[in-house]
């Protein structure tokens, strides 16, 4: 039987960059906020557990040694959260009540009604809805959750935005536009599996 | 061109100011967690909780440890003084009831050994006996190799345990590991880098996400793996123990091999394996007795067994009241796998009135090692069960068990801990 190399767990990240010619040390600090996000809602806001889960993540990309290319960096150390989570419910048999859980149907029609029709707020805070738009929100994209996460839930202006990014307050706008378009995506393809 | 005024983007974009008026995103990290998620060296804080089938862990192996003096009395022969000796026994197995220390010297084979003690406490009275767990369970052990011991020749490493109902950690000092060591697993080189000056691991997180003695190790996988549901074969059985004294012996049965790894496994509570024998009557017994499942005529056939085990027992009123049972010359079955030699000698001081002080097992092993019991005052609550003199010194590191399963998982596979053949 073959073996893994038992240097692999104690290589750094930034010895994968020769191998997969990605700094996926690099890509962690890019993403860093964004995985955090997914892994916190997905422990139900146990900042402990989540670090705990960032910690692994960060060991386990010292011991990617495929190529990742680089346009699927964020969507490979998503994937590695994903499944670190996965396997941590899958351990512990059982998740809290409080944990959300994706409900695809439920998800669906959120979907179709947050593009139709106004929600009142007692309808979007019950507790099924936010735990699928938490899910949806954290499962974007990095670029795409801090500009939904900066501009409606921290207040931040399209102007203010556009500072930040060292863009045009347009191109803010057209952003903004495609992430929640990509919002709506998420919802409508929520998936109780990867979960 | 997207059409930034669409219609169903506008509502869109109002149900997300509301939602977003109502609802909260996890707080952003702050550095200082962020650069514990890149130190692994850096335990994250501690969560609270309490998994009492740890303690039932803990306590299984510490009372395997204490079956030692036991199994002594397993051995040994009452001769004329049947009910004395009964009345001795009785009074061990009381005793092992309450809290209790074993201390350990020299316990191991010729050129491994390991000193230190085990302290249970176990409350309410008879806790253990019942087949619960005890209330607090402490291990502390120095193990060192001579020249004997091959790739780990001049091994001088300190372990501790401890898990209460608070209190959930482990520590390691290694000082310096033997090259040959070190070049044969290269994981070794780590270890030592972290425990050079000891290692503090909180367990708390590691037994609520497993209460087993094996914990799955969550190989890396690349992301065309990712969607497949993890199963068995992804799952590493991981042992943390200290092998000492036990024999494998390559032309084994897989069936005793396995028993040895799954007796390598509960002693783990221990961190020390003393062979002690279970494939015999014996140690079915004494299997029985340490789990609380002894039946009154099984006590009684372990008396029995004293008597015909043991090939001189001396009983002498050595004060007023407190009488010593000396016995000596076990008879050893030729393939018997017990950590008693020909001059093992075990002593009980057996006090009327109050039962057995102490219980004094010599001559154990080829380390001709010794093993003390003793009933002890102490409560769970005593600072021995604490972690604090480790995470205040300055010097101890700090490791999120977390952030040792990769690495411990590379190290179980390598072992063959996993089943595997390593060699192959």
């Amino acid at each position: 039987m073959a073996l893994p190399s038992l240097t692999a767990p104690m290589r750094r990240a930034s010895d994968c960059a020769e191998d997969t010619g990605v700094d996926l040390q690099a890509a962690f600090d890019r993403y860093d906020r964004s995985l955090y996000r997914y892994l916190a809602v997905r422990t139900g806001q146990d900042v402990h557990l989540a670090d705990d889960l960032m910690q692994q993540l960060w060991l386990q990309i010292g011991t990617a040694s495929s190529n990742v290319p680089p346009d699927e960096v964020e969507f490979f150390l998503r994937r590695i959260a994903a499944n670190l989570i996965r396997e941590h419910w899958r351990r512990a048999q059982r998740r809290p009540e409080h944990v959300p859980i994706a409900d695809a149907a439920l998800a669906a029609a959120l979907s179709e009604r947050l593009a139709t029709e106004e929600l009142p707020v007692d309808v979007l805070t019950r507790r099924e809805i936010r735990d699928q738009l938490l899910l949806a929100i954290t499962d974007l994209g990095s670029e795409d959750q801090e500009l939904i996460a900066g501009h409606y839930f921290a207040g931040q202006s399209h102007a203010a935005l556009a500072a930040a990014l060292g863009v045009g307050e347009r191109a803010v706008e057209g952003r903004l536009y495609r992430a929640r378009q990509r919002l709506r995506e998420t919802l409508k393809n929520l998936n109780p599996l990867e979960d | 061109m997207h059409d930034v005024n669409d219609e169903n983007d506008s509502m869109l974009d109002r149900n997300l100011r509301t939602v977003g008026a109502q609802l909260e995103l996890p707080a952003d990290p702050t550095p200082g967690q962020i650069a514990g998620w890149k130190q692994p060296l850096r335990a994250m804080p501690a969560r609270r909780s309490t998994t009492r089938r740890w303690l039932g862990w803990a306590g299984g192996g510490a009372a395997i440890a204490a079956s030692l003096a036991v199994a002594a009395a397993l051995h040994l022969s009452a001769g004329q003084n049947k009910v004395q000796a009964a009345s001795v026994f009785a009074g061990l197995r009381q005793a092992m009831s309450n809290a209790f220390r074993i201390s350990f010297d020299n316990i191991g084979d010729h050129a491994l050994v390991a000193s230190g003690e085990i302290v249970v406490v176990c409350a309410p009275e008879g806790q253990l006996a019942s087949g619960d767990a005890p209330d607090a369970v402490h291990i502390q052990a120095r193990i060192q190799a001579d020249e004997a011991a091959g790739e780990l020749a001049g091994l001088d490493a300190t372990v501790e345990l401890a898990i209460t109902a608070e209190h959930k950690w482990a520590y390691l000092r290694t000082g310096t590991l033997p090259e040959a060591f070190k070049q044969k697993h290269l994981a070794a080189t780590w270890v030592e880098g972290m425990a050079r000056d000891g290692m503090l691991i909180r367990l708390d997180d590691l037994l609520n996400k497993q209460a087993q003695l094996t914990a799955g190790v969550t190989k890396p996988q690349a992301p065309d793996e990712a969607s497949e549901q993890p199963d068995a074969s992804e799952r590493r059985a991981v042992v943390f123990g200290i092998k000492l004294g036990g024999k494998s012996e390559p032309d084994e049965p897989a069936d005793q091999q396995l028993a040895q790894l799954q007796q390598r496994a509960i002693t783990t509570g221990s961190g020390i394996n003393l062979a002690l024998s279970q494939d015999d009557e014996v140690g079915q017994l004494i299997g029985k007795l340490v789990s609380g499942q002894a039946t009154g005529d099984e006590l009684a056939k372990l008396v029995t067994v004293i008597e015909e085990t043991a090939g001189k027992v001396d009983i002498a009123e050595v004060e007023p009241g407190l009488h010593l049972l000396t016995a000596s010359e076990f008879k050893q079955e030729p393939d018997a796998n017990s950590p008693l030699d020909d001059d093992a000698v075990l002593e009980i001081a057996y006090r009327e009135g109050a039962g057995v002080e102490h219980a004094t097992l010599k001559h154990v092993g080829p380390g001709d090692g010794s093993v003390r019991f003793e009933g002890i005052a102490i409560t769970a609550d005593d600072e021995r069960f604490s972690d604090e003199r480790f995470a205040n010194d300055g010097t101890t590191r700090l490791v999120s068990p977390a952030a040792l399963l990769p690495l411990i998982g590379a190290w179980a596979l390598e072992s063959g801990f996993d089943g595997s053949d390593a060699s192959e």
